[in-house]
């Protein structure tokens, strides 16, 4: 070997050594930049999200798809009073403006003759009389609510319904505290019109009452001291299948109470009481809401 | 040699890279995904409810046309009355699919609880749960909804029966018609508690992906 390539030797050697130390320290620093991208990513993730991608970019062209609900055109059904030849006449008797001093004795005649009646409740009336209230429901009349004043100012000439719901929601309020049941039905004082307008109707619809008149008046408020003449008005007008009864909590009504049972009983009729699930369209304006 | 290294070592890098960045899919993501699926699996549901709609329709009609029909005698009614009774499977199989669709919509959404629980936003944890629980209360409303629905069919076929007896009373049929308003109501009543879920649903669904950044077709 000459000196010139054992100088070539060494060169080439040490050209190899840098060469080496030059890769190590390449690797080193991928490694570095491997474990510091790794870092970096994970604590990215722990600190603002679930990832690095967000769903925006995941997802450009999603289609989202609404659940449905159902409607409804079901209502209430009507039983017949006429089908197959057959015929049942019914009387609903109503008396409003109680609980008072003559309740207990139109509750005897009921229950003497087996009869079940609807009584439209004065909210004062029912508070000041608890136990007649429970007898009431008890005996399995039905308690109708006739709002708390009997005002007519104060429920019709306000503006609004505002004042009649709320004086309907309180009597009930007062009922159910007493029976532990929760009436629906209602009569306005002095009857639902002309007082009460459509959106008025409305109104109550939406407050969840149903609302009776009556087909039958015995102006029995009329005639204190002449009882007869009530019999007379309701002889005079008995004339459909089905009648609703208007009769109040008065001396003179219980005084012939029982001769207008025996009357429409003789003219083929039966008594029944309010029943929300037998519920039929009884108010002046035919509203369907009601 | 040595750049065949430098080559190599550039692409483990850019690889691990891609990997790093792209871990796993997010919670988020796969909640969504599933909410989603579970949704569009109730395809026929919205064409059954109108359906039913339309049935429960042609029920109010036919009852009052029999009542009408019926006065004299009901021998005049019985093919409308069993045509009546007929259009009730109708509405118990319409029913009865529903059911199926809702019941395939539920294995779709499958449990969400551990991925919700994953989501590590804050605020978007809270709102897919909330979505969470507005389907699970819906899928438990319409379970009653279901029962009652079968509850009320029976007892309009119940009313039919009567109807259709020879020796019917009004007092029999009064009654049963009685029983059957008592169970509308109470299929009713579960009825809008499944549509207040599914609204619910629906909105806080929206909610979420608009949360999310999600961008909708």
């Amino acid at each position: 070997m000459s000196e010139l390539d054992g100088h070539n030797v060494v060169s080439r050697s040490s050209r190899h050594r840098k060469k080496r130390r030059m890769g190590r320290i390449f690797m080193l620093l991928v490694m570095l930049i491997i474990v510091g991208v790794g870092v970096y990513a994970g604590v990215k993730m722990l600190l603002s999200g679930d990832s690095l991608a967000s769903a925006s970019t995941i997802r450009e062209d999603f289609v989202v798809t609404e659940v449905a609900a159902m409607g409804s055109a079901a209502k209430d059904k009507t039983a017949p009073t006429l089908y197959n030849g057959m015929k049942r006449k019914v009387v609903y008797l109503t008396f409003d403006d109680g609980p008072n001093a003559h309740t207990s004795e139109l509750l005897d005649i009921m229950k003497n003759n087996d009869i079940k009646g609807t009584f439209f409740m004065l909210g004062e009336n029912a508070k000041n009389n608890p136990d007649m209230v429970k007898r009431m429901y008890e005996e399995g009349h039905y308690p109708g609510l006739h709002s708390m004043t009997h005002d007519y100012s104060k429920l019709y000439k306000s503006g609004g319904s505002k004042n009649f719901i709320e004086e309907f929601q309180e009597a009930q309020s007062i009922v159910n505290d007493i029976t532990g049941y929760k009436p629906t039905l209602i009569r306005a004082p002095y009857g639902s019109a002309p007082q009460i307008g459509e959106e008025f109707r409305g109104d109550i619809a939406n407050a969840g009452f149903k609302m009776w008149d009556w087909t039958i008046d015995s102006y029995d408020w009329k005639y204190p001291g002449n009882p007869s003449a009530i019999l007379s008005q309701v002889q005079s007008q008995l004339t459909e299948d089905t009648e609703v009864v208007l009769m109040h909590d008065r001396e003179q009504t219980a005084q012939i109470l029982q001769q207008v049972i025996d009357y429409i009983r003789s003219q083929g009729y039966e008594f029944e009481a309010y029943h929300p699930d037998q519920h039929f369209i009884c108010n002046f304006r035919h509203d369907e809401r009601l | 040699m040595f750049m065949r290294k430098i080559i190599s070592s550039t692409a483990v890098i850019l690889t691990m890279l891609v990997v790093l960045t792209g871990c796993g899919t997010p919670a988020i993501d796969l909640f969504i995904d599933h909410v989603e699926k579970a949704s569009a699996a109730e395809t026929e549901v919205p064409a059954l409810f109108e359906q039913l709609k339309q049935l429960e329709e042609k029920d109010q009609a036919h009852y009052a046309n029999i009542l009408e029909q019926g006065k004299d005698s009901n021998v005049n009614v019985q093919t409308l009355i069993d045509n009546s009774a007929k259009a009730l499977e109708e509405r118990k199989q319409a029913m009865d699919k529903v059911k199926q669709q809702l019941d395939e919509a539920m294995k779709q959404l499958g449990d969400q609880t551990s991925t919700v629980k994953d989501i590590k936003d804050d605020g978007l944890r809270q709102q897919a749960q909330d979505v969470l629980g507005a389907y699970n209360g819906r899928y438990e409303a319409f379970q009653q909804f279901y029962k009652s629905y079968d509850e009320w069919v029976k007892a309009e076929q119940a009313v039919y029966e009567q109807l259709k007896a020879t020796d019917t009373k009004l007092k029999s049929i009064q009654e049963s018609v009685a029983a059957r308003n008592q169970a509308f109501k109470q299929a009713e009543q579960f009825k809008e508690q499944f549509n207040g879920f599914t609204e619910q649903f629906n909105v806080k669904k929206q909610a979420l992906y608009a949360a999310a950044g999600v961008n909708q077709k």
